[in-house]
């Protein structure tokens, strides 16, 4: 039984005017104590995808899906109660902008105390106690004055690992965590995904990574799901699509960045794709990568379906790469 | 090679509002050159003063001692129309391109803002030079009618960089260019601002967080901590081996370079590291894996070995 199994999982937005489609029947599975990475450009779906799983999309939002299963219950059988429920004891989300996602006017231990309460422990004395309690295991040094102070008072990275403590409070099966560490320096960037890591280890919590790092992926990630424009483009093992992408949106992200120990040698360049994502209501016909596309064609203005690729995985692209193509042919690689 | 840009003992201190004699040292005693046609990358974390230096560098901002010296003439020493003169010559681009832009303004007011206010170019002539810049940045000419919200945040960054350009400046100063932009933007951005290097012969102070950006564009490399120079080298001497314990530290904490610095970078003597905090000694040992008695009691002075300097008195060696 997969943790987390998601068939055809749609989202749109309708306006008066016109139905905006932000999520385009994505499916995946995660197994349990699985990490999972989510790798695109911002506007391609990656955190509606993470809001559409915990069930708190806007309420303009509209959400289809053939089966949407949570540790083997189907979620889009329960009511809108029943759902929240049971979502809220199986699966926690952290963001990206702790100080955003804390309430400045309370204490970090009455916070903490109230998604303990949520999960059934009554007695204030017992709050306090698992709230310093979770507060160790997500490494804060002295926890019993941290639950004291405010989260103005605390840094960036220790009020992570408070959003942290509270997501782990219900000990849920899922962790989404949505970009953690970009609002974060980087020596504590590491710091937060080790511990992310150690809590899906030792819990055997499956983990979903939303990223656009590729080397956080590589060293963290089992499986990796490449999105653009509410689309998967490609869904692989992590090893298969940082050595060998077979899709060319793929392999233009790992083109972009530049490579460790590649320097400034003149002339030299690094790959871009042409032009930007598109906005959602103006979505190219066919392909929505096409446009910006180096290997585009004639096919490409019929959608490309997400096909299986034996012995890698699934890749949405009429003319995917070969195997051991490493290179988009491009004029703007070498000037 | 002739020097675009020197920076000589420079410090700023800021006092802190409401708290008697409590000064922040957010630049201290910092010394670099950048030469001419080349590009010199400035890291740290948030708080390690890069930001200030970009705000000095450009006349924001006054430093409280030290001097900075363009084309080789110190600014202090001028004063006036000349010191104007002088700091056309060194221009910044901001972090994010969509608020350092006027949204109620059109680019080309935006653009030959600068030129009507800085030189006695007519309205033909300066609309000439938007058009020459415009397409050197790689915009279409007639972009120039429009506002900026009209542009997606790689075009508003181009956009940036064109304004930065009209003074024909010799030095930019890129505070965080590519961290509002997305990863296939970023190599657009990155790849104009080698383009523009190589054409017209700029020289660039690259202030970034990404490692991997700054291995591949910069020639040198400052890194700094609390104001401090702590380690500064040519990308070679920084990236294959770094000697302060920070510059590790840094470099271990990047995915991609952890392989490199393989060494634990905890700090080992909890008790030391909490003296340290208080003492006076060097600004890095509270967080330093290989802090000492000393590195409490006094503060290391900068080595020089060749061209590479380092801020320790026990340098790592790899």
């Amino acid at each position: 039984m997969s943790l987390l199994h998601i068939e055809n999982l749609s989202v749109d937005f309708v306006t008066s005017r016109q139905r905006l489609n932000v999520l385009d029947k994505v499916s995946l599975r995660m197994q349990a104590g699985e990490v999972l990475g989510v790798v695109g450009e911002s506007g391609s779906g990656k955190s509606m995808l993470a809001l559409a799983i915990m069930g708190i999309l806007s309420s303009r939002a509209q959400m289809t899906a053939d089966y949407l299963a949570l540790n083997g219950v189907d979620l889009m059988k329960l009511s809108l109660e029943q759902r929240r429920r049971f979502v809220a004891m199986n699966a926690s989300i952290i963001f990206q902008s702790p100080q955003n996602s804390l309430n400045p006017s309370f204490k970090i231990g009455s916070q903490l105390c109230e998604t303990i309460e949520l999960h059934g422990t009554r007695s204030s004395k017992k709050q306090k106690d698992k709230a310093i309690e979770l507060l160790d295991n997500v490494g804060i040094l002295e926890p019993e004055k941290i639950v004291s102070l405010y989260p103005h008072q605390l840094s960036g990275g220790m009020n992570q690992r408070v959003m942290i403590a509270m997501a782990i409070a219900a000990e849920p099966r899922l962790l989404i965590a949505d970009e953690p560490t970009t609002a974060l320096d980087v020596t504590i960037q590491s710091q937060i995904i080790e511990l992310l890591l150690k809590l899906n280890r030792s819990r055997e919590m499956g983990l979903m990574l939303i990223t656009h790092d590729f080397a956080l992926l590589a060293e963290s990630t089992q499986k990796v799901c490449v999105m653009y424009s509410g689309q998967i483009m490609e869904n692989a093992p992590t090893k298969k699509v940082l050595m060998q992408p077979r899709h060319p949106y793929s392999r233009a992200l790992l083109d972009s960045m530049p490579h460790v120990g590649e320097r400034h040698l003149k002339g030299q360049r690094l790959f871009s794709l042409s032009g930007s994502i598109p906005p959602i209501d103006h979505l190219p016909v066919g392909c929505r990568l096409g446009p910006r596309c180096p290997r585009a064609d004639k096919q490409c203005v019929k959608s490309p379906r997400l096909d299986r690729i034996e012995g890698h995985g699934q890749v949405r692209c009429h003319f995917p790469l070969v195997a051991n193509e490493s290179q988009l042919e491009s004029k703007s690689k070498t000037k | 090679m002739s020097i675009a840009l020197e920076v000589k003992n420079l410090s700023k201190n800021y006092r802190l509002l409401g708290l008697k004699n409590r000064v922040i040292n957010a630049l201290d005693n910092l010394s670099f050159k950048l030469e001419k046609g080349k590009t010199l990358a400035i890291v740290g974390e948030s708080g390690s003063g890069k930001s200030t230096l970009a705000k000095q560098l450009v006349g924001i901002d006054e430093p409280t001692s030290g001097s900075i010296l363009i084309d080789e003439i110190d600014i202090s020493s001028v004063s006036g129309k000349a010191r104007k003169q002088l700091h056309r010559k060194v221009r910044m681009v901001f972090q994010n391109p969509a608020s350092s832009l006027n949204p109620n303004a059109r680019i080309d007011q935006i653009l030959t803002e600068s030129l009507r206010i800085n030189t006695n170019l007519d309205a033909n002539q300066r609309n000439e030079k938007l058009q020459r810049i415009l397409k050197q940045v790689g915009l279409q000419g007639e972009h120039y009618k429009k506002f900026p919200h009209m542009f997606s945040g790689g075009q508003q960054q181009r956009i940036a960089i064109a304004r930065a350009l009209m003074l024909d400046p010799s030095v930019i100063v890129a505070d965080e260019p590519l961290s509002a932009l997305d990863v296939s933007v970023q190599a657009q951005i990155l790849n104009l601002i080698m383009d523009l290097q190589e054409n017209i012969n700029l020289s660039i102070v690259f202030i970034s967080h990404d490692l991997g950006v700054v291995e591949h564009i910069a020639d040198h490399v400052l890194v700094m901590y609390r104001g401090q120079l702590m380690e500064y080298g040519s990308v070679a001497q920084i990236f294959d081996s770094p000697k302060h314990p920070y510059t590790r530290k840094l470099l271990a904490s990047t995915p991609s370079y952890r392989n490199r610095c393989k060494e634990s970078m905890e700090v080992v003597n909890l008790e030391l590291s909490k003296r340290a905090k208080k003492s006076n000694g060097c600004v890095f040992a509270h967080r330093c894996h290989y802090a000492q008695e000393r590195c409490v009691e006094s503060q290391p002075v900068i080595i020089h070995q060749d061209e590479h300097q380092i801020r320790c008195f026990t340098p790592v060696e790899k």
